[in-house]
Protein backbone atom coordinates (compact mmCIF):
# COMPACT_ATOMS: atom_id res chain seq x y z
CA UNK A 1 0.00 0.00 0.00
CA UNK A 2 0.92 3.83 -0.52
CA UNK A 3 2.30 5.61 2.43
CA UNK A 4 1.58 9.05 2.10
CA UNK A 5 3.35 10.59 5.57
CA UNK A 6 0.04 12.58 6.15
CA UNK A 7 -3.41 12.08 4.35
CA UNK A 8 -3.62 15.66 3.43
CA UNK A 9 -5.86 15.33 -0.17
CA UNK A 10 -9.30 17.22 -1.15
CA UNK A 11 -11.54 19.22 1.30
CA UNK A 12 -9.18 19.02 4.12
CA UNK A 13 -5.76 20.10 2.00
CA UNK A 14 -7.93 22.75 1.52
CA UNK A 15 -9.10 23.46 5.37
CA UNK A 16 -5.48 22.64 6.72
CA UNK A 17 -4.29 25.29 3.67
CA UNK A 18 -7.15 27.41 5.48
CA UNK A 19 -5.78 26.79 9.15
CA UNK A 20 -2.35 27.81 8.40
CA UNK A 21 -3.42 31.03 5.90
CA UNK A 22 -5.67 32.32 9.37
CA UNK A 23 -2.24 31.23 11.34
CA UNK A 24 -0.03 33.73 9.59
CA UNK A 25 -2.93 36.88 9.85
CA UNK A 26 -3.41 36.08 13.76
CA UNK A 27 0.28 35.75 14.41
CA UNK A 28 1.60 38.14 11.77
CA UNK A 29 4.32 35.75 11.32
CA UNK A 30 5.70 35.44 7.56
CA UNK A 31 5.50 31.37 6.81
CA UNK A 32 3.68 28.56 7.92
CA UNK A 33 4.76 24.89 6.92
CA UNK A 34 3.80 21.29 7.39
CA UNK A 35 6.63 18.66 6.95
CA UNK A 36 6.68 15.61 6.94
CA UNK A 37 9.40 14.04 9.55
CA UNK A 38 11.56 12.86 6.62
CA UNK A 39 11.44 16.75 5.22
CA UNK A 40 9.03 17.42 2.67
CA UNK A 41 7.00 20.07 2.26
CA UNK A 42 3.41 18.99 2.66
CA UNK A 43 1.42 22.58 2.28
CA UNK A 44 2.93 26.23 3.04
CA UNK A 45 1.73 29.09 3.11
CA UNK A 46 3.32 32.61 2.97
CA UNK A 47 2.02 36.00 4.27
CA UNK A 48 1.28 38.55 1.32
CA UNK A 49 3.49 41.02 2.67
CA UNK A 50 6.63 38.34 3.56
CA UNK A 51 9.54 38.73 1.40
CA UNK A 52 10.47 35.53 -0.60
CA UNK A 53 11.22 32.62 1.50
CA UNK A 54 14.59 30.77 1.20
CA UNK A 55 14.70 27.19 -0.21
CA UNK A 56 11.33 25.46 1.05
CA UNK A 57 12.98 21.88 0.43
CA UNK A 58 16.14 22.79 2.08
CA UNK A 59 13.92 24.53 4.91
CA UNK A 60 12.58 21.64 5.22
CA UNK A 61 14.63 18.97 5.55
CA UNK A 62 16.73 21.47 7.90
CA UNK A 63 14.11 21.97 10.32
CA UNK A 64 12.85 17.64 10.07
CA UNK A 65 16.88 16.85 10.48
CA UNK A 66 17.43 19.10 13.59
CA UNK A 67 14.18 18.14 15.08
CA UNK A 68 15.41 14.72 14.68
CA UNK A 69 18.72 15.15 16.25
CA UNK A 70 16.87 16.83 19.28
CA UNK A 71 14.50 13.96 19.48
CA UNK A 72 17.50 11.79 20.20
CA UNK A 73 19.07 13.79 22.32
CA UNK A 74 16.19 13.83 24.35
CA UNK A 75 16.16 10.28 24.60
CA UNK A 76 19.77 10.50 25.80
CA UNK A 77 18.18 12.17 29.05
CA UNK A 78 14.93 9.84 29.66
CA UNK A 79 12.74 12.35 27.89
CA UNK A 80 10.00 11.40 25.67
CA UNK A 81 10.91 14.56 23.58
CA UNK A 82 11.41 17.81 23.47
CA UNK A 83 7.86 19.28 23.43
CA UNK A 84 9.01 22.77 22.18
CA UNK A 85 11.49 24.20 20.01
CA UNK A 86 12.19 27.71 19.04
CA UNK A 87 15.14 28.74 17.12
CA UNK A 88 15.19 33.09 17.33
CA UNK A 89 17.74 34.97 15.60
CA UNK A 90 18.07 38.70 15.47
CA UNK A 91 15.81 39.25 12.90
CA UNK A 92 13.78 35.52 12.10
CA UNK A 93 12.92 32.90 14.10
CA UNK A 94 11.49 29.58 13.55
CA UNK A 95 8.57 27.82 16.30
CA UNK A 96 8.37 23.67 15.66
CA UNK A 97 5.34 21.87 16.97
CA UNK A 98 4.78 18.52 16.17
CA UNK A 99 1.65 17.09 14.77
CA UNK A 100 1.54 13.67 15.33
CA UNK A 101 4.58 11.34 14.92
CA UNK A 102 4.60 12.17 11.38
CA UNK A 103 4.60 15.59 10.78
CA UNK A 104 5.55 18.82 11.78
CA UNK A 105 3.94 22.48 11.54
CA UNK A 106 6.98 24.98 11.42
CA UNK A 107 6.24 28.92 11.81
CA UNK A 108 8.86 31.54 10.49
CA UNK A 109 8.47 34.69 11.95
CA UNK A 110 10.13 37.67 12.43
CA UNK A 111 10.53 40.88 14.67
CA UNK A 112 7.41 42.26 13.80
CA UNK A 113 5.54 39.26 15.53
CA UNK A 114 5.35 38.41 19.54
CA UNK A 115 6.96 34.97 20.16
CA UNK A 116 4.01 34.70 22.67
CA UNK A 117 1.34 34.75 20.10
CA UNK A 118 3.22 33.15 17.54
CA UNK A 119 3.50 30.01 19.84
CA UNK A 120 0.06 30.39 21.14
CA UNK A 121 -1.97 30.70 17.76
CA UNK A 122 0.97 27.61 16.00
CA UNK A 123 -0.63 25.56 19.09
CA UNK A 124 -4.45 26.55 17.98
CA UNK A 125 -3.50 25.98 14.42
CA UNK A 126 -1.89 22.56 15.38
CA UNK A 127 -5.26 21.18 17.17
CA UNK A 128 -7.24 22.58 14.63
CA UNK A 129 -5.63 20.35 11.87
CA UNK A 130 -5.39 17.13 14.64
CA UNK A 131 -9.46 17.64 14.19
CA UNK A 132 -9.99 18.13 10.71
CA UNK A 133 -7.47 14.88 9.96
CA UNK A 134 -9.58 12.67 12.88
CA UNK A 135 -12.31 13.34 10.68
CA UNK A 136 -14.20 10.52 8.54
CA UNK A 137 -13.26 11.12 4.95
CA UNK A 138 -12.99 9.45 1.58
CA UNK A 139 -10.46 6.94 0.60
CA UNK A 140 -6.96 8.82 -0.96
CA UNK A 141 -6.99 9.35 -4.33
CA UNK A 142 -5.70 6.56 -6.59
CA UNK A 143 -2.66 7.28 -7.72
CA UNK A 144 -2.89 5.36 -11.10
CA UNK A 145 0.86 4.14 -12.50
CA UNK A 146 0.53 2.19 -15.81
CA UNK A 147 3.20 -0.30 -17.14
CA UNK A 148 5.45 2.67 -18.71
CA UNK A 149 5.49 4.73 -16.04
CA UNK A 150 9.06 4.07 -14.29
CA UNK A 151 10.42 3.80 -18.03
CA UNK A 152 8.43 7.10 -18.35
CA UNK A 153 10.89 8.64 -15.45
CA UNK A 154 13.69 6.98 -16.67
CA UNK A 155 13.55 8.89 -19.61
CA UNK A 156 13.37 12.06 -17.73
CA UNK A 157 16.15 10.85 -16.04
CA UNK A 158 17.91 10.34 -19.06
CA UNK A 159 16.77 13.15 -20.40
CA UNK A 160 18.53 14.97 -17.39
CA UNK A 161 22.06 13.19 -17.34
CA UNK A 162 22.24 12.47 -20.85
CA UNK A 163 22.30 8.89 -21.68
CA UNK A 164 25.64 7.20 -20.31
CA UNK A 165 27.25 4.10 -20.42
CA UNK A 166 29.75 2.56 -17.87
CA UNK A 167 33.14 3.62 -18.56
CA UNK B 1 8.80 5.19 1.95
CA UNK B 2 8.01 7.73 -1.07
CA UNK B 3 5.68 10.63 0.16
CA UNK B 4 2.97 11.28 -2.12
CA UNK B 5 1.47 14.56 -1.93
CA UNK B 6 -2.08 14.52 -3.89
CA UNK B 7 -3.16 17.77 -3.36
CA UNK B 8 0.43 18.90 -4.92
CA UNK B 9 1.13 16.45 -7.23
CA UNK B 10 4.04 15.73 -5.89
CA UNK B 11 5.87 12.33 -5.37
CA UNK B 12 9.57 12.32 -3.62
CA UNK B 13 11.32 9.96 -2.96
CA UNK B 14 14.74 9.74 -0.70
CA UNK B 15 18.14 8.35 -1.77
CA UNK B 16 20.65 8.10 0.84
CA UNK B 17 24.42 7.82 -0.58
CA UNK B 18 25.99 5.69 2.39
CA UNK B 19 30.06 4.55 2.70
CA UNK B 20 32.89 4.66 5.03
CA UNK B 21 34.30 7.93 5.70
CA UNK B 22 36.09 9.72 2.55
CA UNK B 23 34.89 7.25 -0.11
CA UNK B 24 33.64 9.77 -2.15
CA UNK B 25 29.77 10.05 -1.16
CA UNK B 26 30.15 14.12 -0.87
CA UNK B 27 31.86 14.03 -4.11
CA UNK B 28 29.06 12.22 -5.91
CA UNK B 29 26.75 15.04 -4.58
CA UNK B 30 28.37 17.73 -5.80
CA UNK B 31 29.27 16.60 -9.47
CA UNK B 32 25.17 15.80 -9.49
CA UNK B 33 24.68 19.32 -8.56
CA UNK B 34 27.67 20.17 -10.90
CA UNK B 35 26.15 18.95 -13.96
CA UNK B 36 22.29 18.98 -13.74
CA UNK B 37 21.02 21.66 -15.18
CA UNK B 38 19.63 24.55 -12.95
CA UNK B 39 15.97 24.38 -13.27
CA UNK B 40 16.03 20.31 -12.45
CA UNK B 41 17.75 21.15 -8.59
CA UNK B 42 17.95 23.39 -5.69
CA UNK B 43 20.24 24.45 -3.33
CA UNK B 44 22.76 21.79 -2.49
CA UNK B 45 23.20 21.73 1.49
CA UNK B 46 26.16 20.66 3.10
CA UNK B 47 26.57 20.82 6.82
CA UNK B 48 30.40 19.78 7.31
CA UNK B 49 32.75 20.32 10.02
CA UNK B 50 36.21 22.89 9.53
CA UNK B 51 37.87 20.79 7.74
CA UNK B 52 35.20 19.75 5.37
CA UNK B 53 34.22 16.40 6.98
CA UNK B 54 30.54 15.77 6.78
CA UNK B 55 28.98 16.30 10.03
CA UNK B 56 25.25 15.60 9.98
CA UNK B 57 24.53 15.08 5.76
CA UNK B 58 24.37 16.91 2.50
CA UNK B 59 21.18 17.52 0.71
CA UNK B 60 20.45 18.04 -2.84
CA UNK B 61 16.86 17.96 -4.51
CA UNK B 62 16.50 16.93 -8.10
CA UNK B 63 13.65 17.79 -9.99
CA UNK B 64 12.99 15.10 -12.85
CA UNK B 65 9.74 16.50 -14.45
CA UNK B 66 6.10 15.52 -14.58
CA UNK B 67 5.33 11.67 -14.98
CA UNK B 68 1.40 10.76 -15.30
CA UNK B 69 0.71 14.23 -14.23
CA UNK B 70 2.51 13.82 -10.93
CA UNK B 71 6.18 15.53 -10.66
CA UNK B 72 8.53 13.53 -9.33
CA UNK B 73 11.26 14.86 -7.14
CA UNK B 74 14.45 12.76 -5.85
CA UNK B 75 15.86 14.58 -2.76
CA UNK B 76 19.69 12.77 -2.60
CA UNK B 77 21.54 12.94 1.17
CA UNK B 78 24.99 11.80 2.10
CA UNK B 79 25.25 10.41 5.71
CA UNK B 80 28.65 11.30 7.41
CA UNK B 81 31.24 8.55 7.12
CA UNK B 82 33.39 8.47 10.01
CA UNK B 83 32.43 5.65 12.73
CA UNK B 84 31.54 7.54 15.91
CA UNK B 85 28.55 9.58 13.86
CA UNK B 86 26.54 7.38 14.17
CA UNK B 87 23.58 8.73 15.38
CA UNK B 88 23.42 10.91 12.57
CA UNK B 89 23.64 8.26 9.68
CA UNK B 90 20.61 6.15 11.91
CA UNK B 91 18.83 9.80 11.53
CA UNK B 92 19.17 10.47 7.87
CA UNK B 93 17.96 6.71 7.09
CA UNK B 94 14.53 7.80 8.06
CA UNK B 95 12.35 7.38 5.72
CA UNK B 96 14.92 6.38 2.88
CA UNK B 97 13.43 4.89 -0.38
CA UNK B 98 16.90 3.84 -1.94
CA UNK B 99 20.54 3.38 -0.72
CA UNK B 100 24.00 3.93 -3.06
CA UNK B 101 26.36 2.57 -1.19
CA UNK B 102 29.98 3.84 -2.37
CA UNK B 103 32.67 1.65 -1.74
CA UNK B 104 36.45 2.95 -1.53
CA UNK B 105 38.52 0.47 -3.82
CA UNK B 106 41.71 1.40 -1.66
CA UNK B 107 43.55 -1.75 -0.49
CA UNK B 108 43.49 -0.46 3.16
CA UNK B 109 40.00 0.55 3.12
CA UNK B 110 38.26 -2.71 2.16
CA UNK B 111 37.60 -3.78 6.11
CA UNK B 112 36.08 -0.20 6.30
CA UNK B 113 33.89 -0.88 3.21
CA UNK B 114 32.66 -3.74 4.86
CA UNK B 115 31.93 -2.61 8.24
CA UNK B 116 30.47 -0.08 6.50
CA UNK B 117 27.72 -2.01 5.34
CA UNK B 118 26.92 -3.96 8.11
CA UNK B 119 26.69 -0.75 10.02
CA UNK B 120 24.12 0.16 7.09
CA UNK B 121 22.28 -3.16 7.49
CA UNK B 122 22.04 -2.44 11.79
CA UNK B 123 20.70 0.95 11.25
CA UNK B 124 18.19 0.14 8.56
CA UNK B 125 17.05 -2.72 11.23
CA UNK B 126 15.88 0.25 13.79
CA UNK B 127 13.63 1.02 11.35
CA UNK B 128 12.38 -2.53 10.53
CA UNK B 129 14.21 -2.17 7.27
CA UNK B 130 16.22 -4.71 4.95
CA UNK B 131 18.72 -3.70 2.47
CA UNK B 132 17.54 -7.29 0.59
CA UNK B 133 14.28 -5.33 0.48
CA UNK B 134 15.09 -1.90 -0.63
CA UNK B 135 16.36 -0.68 -3.88
CA UNK B 136 20.07 -1.14 -3.61
CA UNK B 137 23.21 -0.86 -5.49
CA UNK B 138 26.65 -0.50 -4.97
CA UNK B 139 29.33 1.87 -6.63
CA UNK B 140 32.85 0.62 -6.63
CA UNK B 141 34.87 4.05 -6.52
CA UNK B 142 38.12 5.40 -7.12
CA UNK B 143 38.89 2.94 -9.85
CA UNK B 144 41.80 5.47 -10.63
CA UNK B 145 44.09 4.71 -7.84
CA UNK B 146 46.91 2.93 -9.06
CA UNK B 147 46.56 0.51 -6.14
CA UNK B 148 42.78 -0.13 -6.49
CA UNK B 149 41.25 -3.55 -5.65
CA UNK B 150 40.08 -5.63 -8.51
CA UNK B 151 36.62 -5.28 -8.28
CA UNK B 152 35.45 -8.35 -7.71
CA UNK B 153 37.35 -8.37 -4.90
CA UNK B 154 35.82 -5.97 -3.25
CA UNK B 155 32.30 -7.28 -4.50
CA UNK B 156 32.87 -11.03 -2.98
CA UNK B 157 33.15 -9.12 0.68
CA UNK B 158 30.51 -6.71 -0.18
CA UNK B 159 27.94 -9.09 -2.01
CA UNK B 160 29.33 -12.47 -2.51
CA UNK B 161 26.31 -13.56 -4.32
CA UNK B 162 26.80 -11.08 -6.57
CA UNK B 163 23.30 -10.12 -6.66
CA UNK B 164 23.80 -6.06 -6.35
CA UNK B 165 23.70 -4.25 -9.39
CA UNK B 166 27.09 -2.19 -9.31
CA UNK B 167 29.16 0.26 -10.87
CA UNK B 168 32.93 1.47 -11.29
CA UNK B 169 33.17 4.66 -10.94
CA UNK B 170 35.75 7.61 -10.58
CA UNK B 171 33.28 10.22 -8.97
CA UNK B 172 35.92 13.13 -8.81
CA UNK B 173 36.09 12.86 -12.81
CA UNK B 174 32.03 12.15 -13.03
CA UNK B 175 32.99 8.87 -14.22
CA UNK B 176 30.31 6.50 -12.84
CA UNK B 177 28.15 8.73 -10.85
CA UNK B 178 24.81 9.07 -12.99
CA UNK B 179 24.24 5.19 -13.55
CA UNK B 180 23.66 3.98 -9.99
CA UNK B 181 21.64 7.16 -9.53
CA UNK B 182 19.89 5.90 -12.67
CA UNK B 183 19.99 2.49 -11.50
CA UNK B 184 18.66 3.41 -7.51
CA UNK B 185 15.75 5.44 -9.11
CA UNK B 186 14.81 3.19 -11.36
CA UNK B 187 14.17 0.41 -8.27
CA UNK B 188 12.83 2.72 -6.33
CA UNK B 189 10.23 4.16 -9.44
CA UNK B 190 9.46 -0.01 -9.91
CA UNK B 191 8.76 -1.10 -6.41
CA UNK B 192 6.30 2.06 -6.06
CA UNK B 193 4.74 0.92 -9.18
CA UNK B 194 4.38 -2.59 -7.99
CA UNK B 195 2.72 -1.07 -4.54
CA UNK B 196 0.41 0.99 -6.15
Amino acid sequence: MLEPSLDLYGETFERVDAVLADLLVKSHARYALIVDRKGFVLVHQRAVWAPKPPSLDSLATLIASNHSANLAIAQLFGEDAFHESVQQGAEVGTYVEELGPEALLVTVFDASAALGKVKLFTKQAVERVRVLLAEERGPPPRLELDEGWSDGAVALMDGLFGKRTQP
Amino acid sequence: MSTINFSAREINFKIVYYGCGLSGKTTNLKQIFDHVPGESKGEMVSLQTEDERTLFFDFLPLDLGKVNGFKTRFHLYTVPGQVFYNSSRRLILRGVDGVVFVADSAPNRLRANAESLRNLRENLEEYNLRLGELPFVIQVNKRDLPDALPVDMIRSVLDPSGAVPHFEAVAAEFQGVVEPLKAVSKLVLEKLAQRA
